[in-house]
C-alpha cells in the first residue's frame, strides 16, 4: 500500500505548482493544495497501479480547482479563470512585465495565448514532463485528442514566441 | 510529432520553476494536514470527497472563550498602537464578531476546522472536561499573539516602504489564519502594500471584502488615494 507521506513528499511540488497553473491565486493555494492531499489520503489505498499515480493526482487537482473555482464564483462574480492568473490580473500588463526581462513571465504570457484546452497539455507536457498517454488519463480524454491538442500548443507556442522574437528584434533596430 | 525548438525549450527551462512552492510550503501544508487528518478531516471511502462540498464550518464565534475576548481586545488595543493614526478604541464589538472575509460562509474555509482546535488528537472526552479548558485557552490565545506578531510584522514592514515583505507577511497571515481574528486587519495592510507596489486593482479588490463601514477599509483607501 502506498504510504501517504512518503506520496505527500513526492508529489507536492506538482500539486501546488499545478493548482496555481490552473488559477488558483496565491492566496488560496493552501487551502486548495490541503484539500487535494485529503482527498489521496482518503483514497491512496484505492490506487491499485502505482504508475497511473500522477495522473490520478491531477484528476484530484483538477476537480478541487473546479471546485474552488465554482465557489469562489458563487461568492463573488469578480472571479474568473484568467482573472485567477497572475500574467491576466489588473496590474501590470504581460508586457510590461516582459520588459521588466522576466522570462517567468514571457513564459506566462506565452502560455495565457493557449486555448484552455491545449495549454492544460502544453504545461503537463512541456513543463511537467508528462507522457501524452498520462496526459490523457489525467484529463480524461482519448490519446488521440491529447495528441493532437498538443501538437496545435506546440504550433500556437511556437508562432507566439516567434512573433515576440520579432517584435524584440525591430524593437532592437529602431 | 514536431519538438519544440531550441529557443522554445530554453524559455520552458528558464521559466518552469516560476510557480513551485518553498520548502517552507512544503512544510506548512504538511503541518496543516496532520491537524486536519487526526482530526477526521479526511474519511477514507467518503464518496467523491473532491466534488463534494465542504461540510460547513464549526462557526468561530462560539468557540471563542470570554479569555480570547479579552486577548482579542488586547490584540486591537496592539493593533491601534501600531497604526500610524489612531483608530477608534476597539471597545465595542470584539474582533471575533466581525464576519471574516476571508473565510464567508458560503465557502467555508476547512483549515478553520481545525485550525481553532489546539490538539489535534481527537480525545472529544478529554476536551470537555473541565480540566482542560485553561489549556485550550492559552493555545488559543497564543494563536492571537501569533497574529498579532505576523501582523506586527507585516505593519512595520509596510511602514519602512518594503512593500514586498509587507505582502508575503500579509499573505503568511492569510495562510497560517485564514479565518484569523485579524483578517480585515490583514486584507488593510496587504491592500497598502500592493498599492504601494502599484497592484491598485488588487488592492482594491482586496478592499471590496471589507465591509464599507469597516475602519480599516477606510484608512486603507485612503493612503492608497482610492478615494
Amino acid at each position: 500500500m502506498l504510504e501517504f507521506e512518503a506520496t505527500y513528499r513526492k508529489f507536492f511540488r506538482f500539486v501546488w505548482a499545478s493548482a496555481r497553473r490552473l488559477g488558483v491565486s496565491e492566496a488560496d493555494v493552501d487551502d486548495v493544495v490541503q484539500e487535494v492531499f485529503l482527498v489521496i489520503h482518503a483514497k491512496l489505498d484505492t490506487v491499485r497501479d502505482p504508475e497511473s499515480l500522477r495522473s490520478w493526482i491531477y484528476g484530484i487537482v483538477r476537480r478541487t480547482v473546479s471546485t474552488h473555482r465554482r465557489a469562489a464564483k458563487v461568492r463573488s462574480a469578480r472571479f474568473s479563470f484568467l482573472q485567477a492568473f497572475p500574467w491576466a490580473s489588473p496590474g501590470p500588463t504581460p508586457e510590461q512585465l516582459t520588459e521588466q526581462g522576466s522570462e517567468a513571465a514571457l513564459l506566462a504570457q506565452l502560455l495565457a495565448g493557449l486555448s484552455e484546452a491545449k495549454r492544460e497539455v502544453f504545461i503537463l507536457a512541456e513543463l511537467e514532463e508528462m507522457s501524452v498517454p498520462e496526459i490523457a488519463a489525467a484529463l480524461e480524454v482519448p490519446l488521440n485528442t491529447a495528441y493532437s491538442r498538443l501538437r496545435h500548443a506546440r504550433a500556437d507556442f511556437e508562432a507566439a514566441l516567434g512573433r515576440h522574437q520579432a517584435r524584440e528584434r525591430k524593437g532592437g533596430r529602431s | 510529432m514536431k519538438e519544440l525548438g531550441p529557443s522554445a525549450k530554453q524559455l520552458i527551462e528558464s521559466g518552469k520553476s516560476s510557480m513551485d512552492p518553498t520548502p517552507a510550503d512544503e512544510t506548512r501544508v504538511l503541518d496543516a494536514l496532520r491537524v486536519r487528518i487526526a482530526a477526521g478531516g479526511s474519511e477514507p471511502g467518503q464518496p467523491g470527497p473532491a466534488t463534494s462540498p465542504p461540510p460547513a464550518p464549526a462557526p468561530l464565534w462560539p468557540m471563542i472563550s470570554a479569555g480570547v475576548v479579552g486577548a482579542g481586545l488586547l490584540t486591537g488595543a496592539l493593533l491601534w498602537g501600531l497604526s500610524e493614526r489612531p483608530a477608534p478604541p476597539p471597545a465595542g464589538p470584539p474582533p471575533a464578531e466581525r464576519p471574516s472575509p476571508a473565510a464567508p460562509a458560503d465557502q467555508p474555509s476547512k483549515t478553520d476546522l481545525a485550525a481553532p482546535t489546539p490538539a489535534p488528537t481527537p480525545t472529544p472526552a478529554a476536551e470537555n472536561d473541565s480540566g482542560s479548558a485553561a489549556p485550550q485557552q492559552k493555545a488559543r490565545s497564543n494563536r492571537l499573539a501569533e497574529e498579532v506578531a505576523l501582523l506586527s510584522r507585516a505593519t512595520t514592514a509596510l511602514h519602512a516602504g518594503r512593500a514586498e515583505e509587507a505582502l508575503r507577511v500579509a499573505t503568511e497571515h492569510q495562510q497560517k489564519f485564514p479565518g484569523g481574528l485579524l483578517s480585515e486587519e490583514r486584507i488593510a495592510v496587504r491592500a497598502q502594500a500592493l498599492c504601494m507596489l502599484g497592484r491598485t486593482a488588487e488592492a482594491k479588490r482586496d478592499l471590496a471584502r471589507l465591509s464599507p463601514s469597516s475602519p480599516q477599509g477606510a484608512r486603507a483607501r485612503q493612503r492608497c488615494g482610492l478615494e
